[in-house]
């Protein structure tokens, strides 16, 4: 139980929500099927019910490892808005320590936590390893790369070269990232055109139904 | 807005009428007219509201930004940047800005942090903070923020463009789904009435429409959903 409450927290999510969310969805679906199946006189509902129950469960549990990509993505666009950022007031003529703490204000709650520890760890220890440790938060390669890049420019100076190198190294970057971008949000309005499809399911369904009844109405008459 | 409310009743009247053709159902139109436009009226069109409003001042944002710097680049003083684009503001930025004239300049641009609440105007800020305490070349030093916010009006635009195609799209699938029902009631006439008396048709039916309202909140929220990263009532976006 502690590692599923444990799981749940590093989603953000509350263990106590998604239990009653568990327990209201088995609960609606139990009422309901048994609303249906006593009203009907037909238990052959109750099997339906089952099912449905365990496809419940089940896209419940899925949506976790939705949860957790999603936020794997959201770190991922936090450090490129981290590093847009950064060179806005690299190019302003901050040096890289205080440019951290300018960029920190406009950043999530997490991206503030990795700043202060990058920045706690800068303090103790002026070699490449803060930057390393601050790179490791995140999965694409080239995180690693910009941040070793950045070393370099604290430790050779911030000159218009050092700067032009970073943003050519981040440039390719952000423009595969903005690709990501519009295609996820192609993708979520492309996902909308599979529920007429789902609608016509249901027409199909009710033209099954009136000829099922009506099948049953002449097996009454005969 | 008037556009968005005729739209509204367009789609209320279509399902009304629709939801009465294929039921013979005075009780299932008169619920379905009432939840539909309660929701329309009040849900979705604040939805739309918000996004419309959002994408504008956006765009607001942009091309004040952009104003202001090639201004400032020829002007060199804060001030007569300012009263130079003073011309192109729109009303109710100039609304803003009378609450705060008798301010100085950077007082008045900060001011504008409230009706432009996006990351890249509160940079902005910071840049003009800046060059008022240091001076230098205007259009090196706001390069990459206009260059960043740049970015974000060609995802918009690009978005926006894409989003006009998949409501048409929207419109013509749902509209075959509604036509298919409709010709229960034309094109079956024997089915349709043995059936429609029965209860089980009806609440089916009513299923449907319900499974479309719940289709037009979901695309309403993808539809207008509005990831431009800025301050909303002082928390983080």
């Amino acid at each position: 139980m502690k590692k599923i409450k444990n799981y749940l927290e590093s989603l953000n999510l509350s263990f106590k929500k998604e239990i009653l969310l568990f327990i209201i969805c088995n609960l609606l679906c139990i009422a309901i099927v048994l609303v249906v199946s006593i009203i009907s006189k037909n238990y052959l509902f109750f099997i339906v019910g089952i099912l449905l129950n365990i496809g419940i469960n089940i896209s419940l549990i899925m949506r976790y490892s939705y949860i957790k990509s999603n936020i794997i993505k959201n770190h991922e666009s936090e450090f490129v808005y981290f590093i847009q950022y950064l060179e806005i007031f690299l190019s302003n003529k901050y040096n890289v320590y205080s440019s951290f703490l300018a960029v920190k204000e406009y950043m999530s709650d997490w991206m503030q936590n990795r700043i202060d520890e990058l920045i706690n760890d800068i303090d103790k220890d002026k070699s490449i390893n803060p930057y390393i440790n601050f790179a490791k938060n995140f999965k694409a390669p080239v995180v690693s790369n910009v941040m070793m890049n950045i070393y370099q420019m604290v430790n050779e100076g911030e000159d218009e070269m050092r700067l032009q190198q970073f943003d050519l190294l981040f440039v390719k970057y952000f423009e595969n990232y903005q690709e990501i971008r519009i295609d996820k949000r192609k993708k979520n309005l492309d996902n909308l055109s599979i529920y007429p499809l789902i609608g016509a399911g249901i027409i199909t369904i009710i033209l099954i139904l009136g000829v099922v009844i009506i099948m049953e109405d002449m097996i009454n008459v005969l | 807005m008037k556009k968005i409310i005729l739209v509204d009743i367009t789609i209320v009247f279509v399902v009304g009428l629709s939801s009465y053709l294929c039921t013979d159902n005075l009780y299932l139109m008169c619920g379905v007219i009432f939840i539909f436009a309660l929701y329309l009226f009040i849900v979705f069109n604040r939805m739309y509201k918000k996004q419309l409003s959002n994408i504008n001042r956006y765009h607001e944002c942009f091309n004040f930004m952009n104003d202001y710097i090639v201004s400032l680049n020829t002007n060199q003083s804060l001030l007569g940047a300012f009263a130079a684009i003073q011309n192109n503001f729109s009303k109710e930025l100039d609304i803003e800005i009378e609450g705060v004239k008798d301010t100085d300049i950077i007082q008045k641009i900060e001011y504008l942090q409230g009706y432009f609440p996006f990351h890249v105007y509160f940079l902005f800020c910071q840049i003009i903070k800046i060059y008022d305490k240091q001076g230098g070349n205007i259009l090196n030093m706001s390069s990459y923020l206009i260059k960043q916010a740049r970015s974000v009006e060609e995802y918009i635009d690009t978005t926006e463009k894409y989003r006009s195609q998949k409501i048409i799209e929207i419109i013509i699938l749902w509209s075959c789904c509604l036509l298919i029902l409709i010709f229960i009631r034309f094109g079956l006439n024997q089915f349709f009435s043995t059936i429609k008396n029965n209860l089980i048709y009806v609440i089916f039916v009513g299923a449907f429409y319900l499974f479309l309202l719940l289709f037009i909140h979901m695309s309403g929220l993808v539809l207008f959903k509005f990831d431009v990263r800025g301050f909303v009532k002082n928390e983080k976006n």
